[in-house]
Order: C-alpha cells, then sequence, then structure tokens
C-alpha cells in the first residue's frame, strides 16, 4: 500500500479529514494535521485495511528556514514529527508526518497505542525538543538528568561545562 | 525475618530446641515477612552486556519492577550524522551494533544509495550478501555463546568464540579489521574478494555445519540449560508486536517475519532460505529457549545463502558503482527510510538530504533499542534469577541502544 492509496482509503473510511499526501522526491508519506494525528494512527493501526500494528520508530526534526536563490521561501522553519508503521500481516510500510510551528513543538503522544512509541517519544523529546502530551513518563533517556537544551536542534549550542566537567574543546562544534 | 524470630523467641520462651522432621507445636507461629528491595543491576555487571543498568525492586525472590536506564554508551550518533558527510558517516556506523558492523554498514550505504539514487553493480550486491551472512553467523555464535555463559555454561562459550573466531579471520582477510570493517561503502564494496577467499570460505562452512550439531548436544538440549530458559520470559506474539520486537525476537514468538522475505534488498530474492520461527519445542512459544533456538537455525540458513550467492556469483565484475565520486559525493535532495534485517531485528535508517554533502538529518532505528523496552513490563512477577535469562535472550547490543 503506497501513501496515496492508503490517502485513499482513508477518505473512503471517512477519516480523511486534515490529511494530505505528502509526496517527497522519494518516500511519500501522509501530512496530518496536529489534532488528527492521533486519530489518524489509531484508525490505520485498528482498520482491518490497514492493518499496521507495528510501530517501526517515531522521530522528529528541526527544519530551519531555508531560501532559495530567489530568495523565495522554499521550506518555513518548524518541526517535523514522523510515525513509521508497517503491518506484519499486510506487509507494507507507510510514514505519517505532522508539521509543528516552531513556538510551539507538542503533538499527541501515541505511547497508549502502542508501548513501543514510549521510549521512542523520550528519545525525540531528550535530543529534539518535541513535546508529546499524554506520555506517562516524559523525561530524558539518553542524555543525563539536568542536561540543558536539545542537542539535535540546529540552533544548539554546545554547553561548556556539565555537573563540573569542562566540557570545552579547542575545536569548535562544526556546524551542519 | 531475623526480628520475627527473635520476637517469636522472646514471647514464648523456648522449650526444646525443634529438629527438622519434628511435629510443629500448634502454638508455634511462624511469620516470614519480606520487604521490597531495590538492587542495582549494572552499570558493571557480566550479563548484561554492556553498560546497561537495570533498577529492580525485588519482594523476596520475586521481580516486582524494573526499570532499565541506559544512555551510558551515548555517542552522538545522530549529530555526528548531521556534522559530517555521508562518506565520512559510513565507519561510525561500524560503532554502533559492533557485533554485526558489516549489518549496519550496509544498512547505511543502502538507504544512502536510495536517497542518492546509486544503482550497485551485481558483483558488489553478492559480496556484499557474502560478508552481511558471514557477519550474521558470528553475531549469532556470540548471542547464543554469552547466552549460556549467562545461565551458567561456561564450557559452549569457548565452542562459539572457535568458529567465530575463523569468521573474524576471513572477515580480516577481505578487509583488514576483525571487529569495524568499513568494508560496505556507498555504490559498492571496498575491495573485490581476494584470490582464494571463497574456497577458504566454503571449507569454513562445511566444518561449521558439524559443529553446529556439536554445539546442540553442547548446549541447546542441554538438560540444565532447558530447565532455565523453557517456559521463562514468553512473549505473545501480539505483546511482541506492540512492543516493536523484530528479529529473531519477533519470530521466536512465532511469526514468520524477515525482512529479507517481506521486502528483498539486495538480492536475497535469489536466494532459497527458510525464515525458522519458535515452535514451543521445550515449553511455550516465545520462551527464551524459543529465542535462542531461532538464532541457532537461523545460523543454518546464513550456511544456505552463502552457498548459494558464492555459487551464482560472476566471477569478474564491477564492484563499485560508477556515478559514486567519492571525494566529492552529494546527495539529491529527498528523504528516505530503508530497513533491513539486522540480526538482532530491523535496522532502518532514515535520513533527510538537503542536497549536500552532509546530511540534514539521519536517524537510526536501532532494534535493540526497541527490544529493551519490553524488559520493563517483562520482568515484573518473574524470578529474580530468571531476569538473567531473559535479559540475555532478547540479545541487546548497548553500542546500539545508546548510540
Amino acid at each position: 500500500m503506497t501513501a496515496a492509496e492508503a490517502l485513499e482509503q482513508l477518505r473512503k473510511d471517512g477519516q480523511g479529514d486534515g490529511v494530505e499526501l505528502f509526496a517527497g522526491p522519494k518516500d511519500a508519506a501522509l501530512l496530518v494535521r496536529r489534532e488528527r494525528v492521533k486519530a489518524v494512527l489509531r484508525h490505520l493501526r485498528d482498520a482491518r485495511a490497514f492493518g499496521c500494528d507495528l510501530l517501526v520508530m517515531v522521530t522528529g526534526t528541526h527544519l530551519t528556514e531555508k531560501k532559495d536563490a530567489k530568495g523565495v521561501l522554499v521550506r518555513a522553519a518548524g518541526f517535523e514529527v514522523i510515525w513509521h508503521l508497517r503491518s506484519v500481516t499486510q506487509h507494507h510500510l507507510l510514514a505519517v508526518k505532522c508539521r509543528l510551528p516552531i513556538d510551539d513543538p507538542r503533538v499527541d503522544s501515541v505511547a497508549d497505542l502502542w508501548p513501543a512509541a514510549d521510549w521512542h517519544e523520550r528519545e525525540t523529546w531528550d535530543l529534539v525538543g518535541i513535546t508529546f502530551t499524554g506520555h506517562p513518563n516524559l523525561r530524558r533517556i539518553l542524555l543525563p538528568e539536568g542536561w540543558e537544551g536539545h542537542p539535535l536542534r540546529k540552533d544548539y549550542v554546545y554547553p561548556k561545562e556539565f555537573g563540573g566537567i569542562n566540557l570545552e574543546v579547542d575545536a569548535p562544534w562544526p556546524t551542519p | 525475618m531475623a526480628d520475627a524470630m527473635t520476637s517469636n523467641a522472646a514471647s514464648a520462651p523456648a522449650k526444646t530446641l525443634l529438629l527438622p522432621g519434628d511435629p510443629r507445636p500448634p502454638d508455634l507461629h511462624v511469620d516470614v515477612r519480606t520487604q521490597e528491595l531495590q538492587i542495582n543491576m549494572g552499570p558493571q555487571h557480566p550479563s548484561t552486556h554492556g553498560v546497561l543498568r537495570v533498577a529492580i525492586w525485588v519482594d523476596g525472590e520475586i521481580v516486582t519492577r524494573a526499570e532499565p536506564d541506559i544512555g551510558y554508551l551515548h555517542r552522538c550518533a545522530e549529530k555526528i550524522g548531521e556534522s559530517v558527510s555521508c562518506i565520512q558517516y559510513v565507519p561510525y556506523t561500524d560503532r554502533y551494533d559492533y557485533l554485526a558492523a558489516m549489518n549496519n554498514n550496509l544498512g547505511y550505504c543502502l538507504a544512502v544509495e536510495k536517497v542518492a539514487e546509486v544503482e550497485v553493480p551485481e558483483k558488489a550486491q553478492y559480496v556484499r550478501t557474502v560478508a552481511v551472512e558471514l557477519n550474521r553467523i558470528a553475531s549469532h555464535l556470540m548471542a547464543v555463546g554469552t547466552y549460556g555463559l549467562d545461565l551458567g555454561a561456561f564450557t559452549p562459550f569457548f565452542y562459539a568464540f572457535r568458529e567465530r573466531e575463523e569468521i573474524l579471520r576471513l572477515l580480516e582477510w577481505i578487509c583488514g579489521a576483525r571487529l569495524t570493517y568499513n568494508f560496505i561503502r556507498i555504490g559498492g564494496v571496498m575491495r573485490d574478494m581476494p584470490a582464494g577467499w571463497a574456497a577458504d570460505v566454503r571449507k569454513f562452512l562445511d566444518v561449521f555445519e558439524e559443529r553446529l550439531d556439536e554445539f546442540n548436544d553442547l548446549l541447546t538440549h542441554n538438560h540444565i540449560f532447558v530447565g532455565r530458559t523453557a517456559n521463562v520470559g514468553v512473549i505473545p506474539p501480539d505483546m511482541a508486536i506492540r512492543y516493536g520486537l523484530t528479529g529473531p525476537n519477533l519470530r521466536g514468538s512465532g511469526l514468520r517475519y524477515d525482512l529479507r522475505r517481506e521486502q528483498p534488498y539486495l538480492l536475497y530474492d535469489r536466494f532459497q532460505f527458510d525464515v525458522p520461527v519458535g515452535t514451543g519445542l521445550k515449553g511455550q512459544v516465545g520462551d527464551c529457549w524459543d529465542r535462542y533456538w531461532v538464532r541457532v537455525l537461523e545460523m543454518r540458513e546464513c550456511v544456505r545463502i552463502i552457498r548459494q550467492a558464492l555459487d551464482q556469483m560472476p566471477a569478474t565484475g564491477e564492484i563499485m558503482a560508477k556515478n559514486v565520486r567519492h571525494l566529492a559525493f552529494k546527495s539529491k535532495p529527498g528523504e528516505g527510510y530503508f530497513g533491513i534485517e539486522n540480526p538482532r531485528g530491523e535496522l532502518g535508517y532514515y535520513l533527510i538530504s538537503d542536497g549536500g554533502a552532509n546530511s540534514y538529518r539521519s536517524r537510526i532505528r536501532a532494534p535493540s533499542f526497541c527490544s529493551l523496552s519490553i524488559l520493563e513490563s517483562m520482568l515484573p512477577g518473574t524470578m529474580l534469577a530468571d531476569a538473567v535469562a531473559i535479559i540475555g535472550s532478547i540479545d541487546i547490543v548497548l553500542g546500539e541502544v545508546d548510540r
């Protein structure tokens, strides 16, 4: 099942509200409005036509503003969360995306739909700084408690010290 | 407990010493109280296979709560992925799942090749298959060998390591390193197989099949080992799916799900191989023994795949794609996810490219990370001694969990 077919099926099931097709050059995905994320994901899991029972991963990206040579905005600043779902019975992989505003990166947690989402959401909060509302235990998982900032943000500044340990390096932290 | 005994002794003055087998006096009240105790398993513990800390709450011998604490080996993998170019990043992928470094190379290269639209020559795909499957055997040998070690069987470990050593020798011969290979490159492989290598691989496979029977006699059907693993740590298939388990852990629960079959990458659609699943041979479907047994059976399938790959491989051919200019490699803008069947489950790389030399975002879906999250709900209710059996059976590599 491709993303386009999935969108068609979603519309047939009356769940197409707030869902668009994101057609990237390689992978296509369903682009879902923030309020509809949980309902759509629940439908993808429960509806027989989709049967997406395996949550492969959840992750987020910090998107910086990008303009082309003429100064036209090609990408607005913001955050993007992406869920990859697999169906074990029907053998397909679907990607669901959601765009979040830069000043309010929060989206519904799906940890109650898939326990697998628990750690993925914690990691996404830890490294990218996206808040999953309704998550039972949203705290740092890879970085130590008390760490400041979210390292996978593009504007992250590497701290000079942590807990009395000097973290300054001679070479500047490479900016991507 | 000591308190209870002394208070009993104080309230009822001891008349005579009670011997085992004596009838218990009707007024004797045995009051054994236990209290909850928190203990730390790790981060320095030989059975956690790395620096994993599990905070365990026990009531007597029964685990009431468990909380895995990870991050001790965090090396900013995804940040580095954004900071260095795609070509430079390949050696880093070796370091995540260091027991299956070939597979990690492959996963990353396939993801980059997908986004950057690189066609890999046929010969290179065969060489990749042989290398990856050899590495899978080595990884499974490590898994089953150390699993026996966790449960007190010292000898099988050496038998597993003897075979693994032979594989490491073969892999060292082809690429110069024993663990961190950096052999599979974007667009192909580092170099062609050296003369005589294929013959040596075949020789090893012939010996290995016999040695695997020997290993089964030593450990697989060993009475004590079966007693420690059968009916322990049962994961029903629906629970395995909900927790995102993949690979041998999912197949141990009886689900025939293998990405090499589901969405064949490389040339896996040209080979004949079975996908072994857990059947509850010694206990229940999805117990620790089943997960172990699936790994042993998979090694045999690897042998079959390597033999077929060596048979079908063209004698000569390109080993590197033409359109990859390594010094100035730039990916096309776009994004893509590619998942492969790692020895530990689905290893996925999700890349976003801006069209530059670096990835804009490189996310690693590490199978051990997902498998480990099931511990929190699996351990409560089991005996403390079984915790080791369960942690060992899901076969984690901490380098990959923490990244």
